[in-house]
């Protein structure tokens, strides 16, 4: 970017100097540089030479009303796009980072409730009993377990107030693994979006005054409105309370943070006494968790980027390679190795959820200046880029 | 609805109307990409899904304009050079014509080609037929007396228009004239 930069600028010294002429200083840097190579040289010549005509022709081929037209109307279409890649029906569109192909939703858009195929199994569900089922493995699971109080889907489970058949306090805990995606519908129709190598604990029946899950991971939550009992969601470093709102919760901490986030409603986070946030829709809460006793502060990160993994998207806004990589490692279920040998460098884009991992990697090599990836079964070897 | 409506709003505290900034720059960047590649449809999709990426930038992410240019510049190099990655055009290109579109140099050579090509245009263009015609014959080489002939004028109209050009002139290189600090601390590091 520094050197792209470089030449922009030269390139104004050029029309600067052939409109007005330069400065002696601004006169030594040009022919400075129109020494440091043929190319340089050959492009002053040409410029020297240059007949507006020409370049009035050059430019004015382009309509911009008809150019800002399918602009709008390219912008329109991302929801439609966007619904489709989330159903999973849409062929896998290949998104490049950076200069990548974005699909545009609405913030007001309604999420879809089909979930995205897990790519890998090994989804788990621990019962109050302490036994563990498989649910990836319908063929060996015996849904007795679980019959009556709640009915499995396609990467579904949920749970039927209707149905259910106990009234005990009893605890499921569901355990989504890296490479997979789930989704969940508790007792009361709350909803929830589970993202890779997550857990989340919760009681089959709620309590009489209150909703409360337990979360580690990431997971989006439309809440079902029951002034009566308020939800709480509860993490290791932070509590958020919420009457009826959807809203995402982060705790990954790949850049060190954990994230809140607010589509709808309004919630109420808090990390300890006296350090509490309350958020209106569309903010992000962030607490820095590298230092213990750090401030809930409202955070620079949008809620699309929160909540784009359960739209079927990898958003990165400025986010450093290094972050992006344990996001690709929780959802391929995969390792990189020597990934202390990515640099500083920040990358903008979106990408769908549904592009295999070698396309996903292409494209970050396509992008990266001096790094190339070598993958071995699950694990990918960061190497140094060859020209 | 979609809001058609947004502001690009910089790290060093520039606002600019995303349409503005659209109508102003798409052929510009539609030059650029026909450096790459010969078929105008996929110029015209490289750019536009380029300035689609724009629009979803959140805002504060570029610190000035021009960096906003030259991230806009390699993006659409980085995908003209994947689209022929990807189809069988690759296979009718030989092998030296790809490997010089896919060195560094012709990207760099490429932005100061089209944004120095692109800045005498737009100048040139805002002004006043009349200057216009002043400037390009004085851009000729030709000296005033020399105009004044060709253009039926007399001598002291041609040096008038020309004051009013230059006043012009100024005026929509501003921008860039203030950037020559910056040149020579760019300079130095190299």
């Amino acid at each position: 970017m520094e050197t792209i930069l470089k030449y922009i600028k030269v390139a104004h010294l050029l029309c600067k100097e052939r409109l007005f002429g330069l400065n002696g200083k601004e006169l030594q840097l040009l022919e400075d540089w129109r020494r440091q190579s043929e190319r340089h040289e050959k492009s002053y010549q040409l410029f020297q030479h240059l007949d507006p005509e020409v370049l009035a022709h050059r430019y004015e081929r382009i309509d911009a009303d008809r150019q800002w037209g399918e602009f709008r109307s390219r912008l329109a279409g991302r929801r439609f796009r966007v619904w489709k890649a989330v159903a999973g029906i849409a062929a896998v569109v290949c998104l490049l980072l950076g200069g990548s192909y974005l699909f545009y939703w609405n913030q007001e858009s309604v999420s879809s409730p089909e979930v995205a195929d897990s790519p890998m199994g090994g989804i788990r569900l621990v019962l109050s009993s302490g036994k563990t089922l498989n649910l990836s493995d319908r063929k060996h699971l015996d849904i007795r377990q679980i019959e009556g109080n709640a009915v499995l889907h396609d990467n579904q489970l949920e749970y039927r107030m209707d149905t259910l058949t106990t009234t005990e306090p009893e605890y499921n805990t569901l355990i989504v693994p890296k490479g997979a995606f789930y989704h969940l519908i508790l007792a009361d129709g709350t909803k929830v979006w589970l993202n890779s190598d997550s857990r989340i604990e919760y009681p089959i029946v709620f309590a009489e005054n209150r909703r409360e899950v337990t979360l580690q991971g990431e997971a989006f939550f439309e809440v079902e409105k029951d002034s009566d009992k308020p939800f709480m969601v509860k993490t290791e470093n932070f509590n958020v309370k919420v009457l009826g709102t959807s809203f995402n919760i982060n705790t990954y901490g790949d850049d060190g943070k954990v994230y809140t986030a607010l589509q709808q409603g309004v919630v109420e986070v808090e990390a300890g006494p006296e350090n509490a946030l309350i958020l209106a829709p569309g903010q992000v809460a962030e607490l820095d968790i590298r230092q213990p006793g750090m401030r809930m502060k409202l955070s620079r990160m949008s809620l699309n980027q929160q909540i784009a993994w359960k739209e079927g998207f990898f958003c990165f806004r400025s986010t450093p390679l290094s972050d992006m990589l344990k996001q690709i490692e929780r959802y391929y279920d995969v390792c990189f190795v020597d990934a202390a040998k990515v640099g500083e460098e920040v990358y903008t884009g979106d990408i769908s959820r549904n592009v295999s991992l070698e396309e996903l990697l292409d494209a970050i090599r396509l992008q990266t200046t001096n790094i190339d990836f070598r993958m071995v079964d699950k694990v990918v070897y960061i190497i140094e880029k060859r020209d | 609805m979609l809001v058609y409506e947004k502001q690009i709003k910089f790290g060093d505290g520039d606002v600019l109307s995303f349409e503005n900034f659209f109508r102003e720059n798409f052929s510009k960047f539609y030059a650029f990409t026909t450096r790459f590649i010969g078929d105008n449809y996929v110029c015209e999709d490289i750019v536009q899904e380029t300035f689609i990426t724009i629009w979803e930038t959140d805002n504060y992410h570029y610190e000035t304009l021009l960096m906003l240019n030259a991230f806009i510049y390699k993006t659409i190099r980085n995908k003209a050079l994947n689209y022929l990655k990807h189809h069988k055009i690759r296979k009718q290109y030989s092998q030296k014509y790809l490997q010089e579109l896919e060195s560094q140099e012709y990207m760099y050579t490429s932005v100061l080609n089209e944004e120095s090509h692109y800045l005498l245009y737009k100048a040139i263009s805002s002004l006043t037929p009349q200057c216009q015609q002043v400037i390009k014959l004085h851009l000729e080489g030709k000296s005033n007396k020399e105009i004044a002939e060709e253009m039926k004028i007399s001598v002291v109209t041609v040096k008038s228009h020309k004051l009013v050009a230059y006043k012009e002139l100024r005026n929509i290189l501003q921008h860039s004239l203030s950037l020559m600090l910056y040149v020579s601390v760019i300079f130095l590091k190299k």
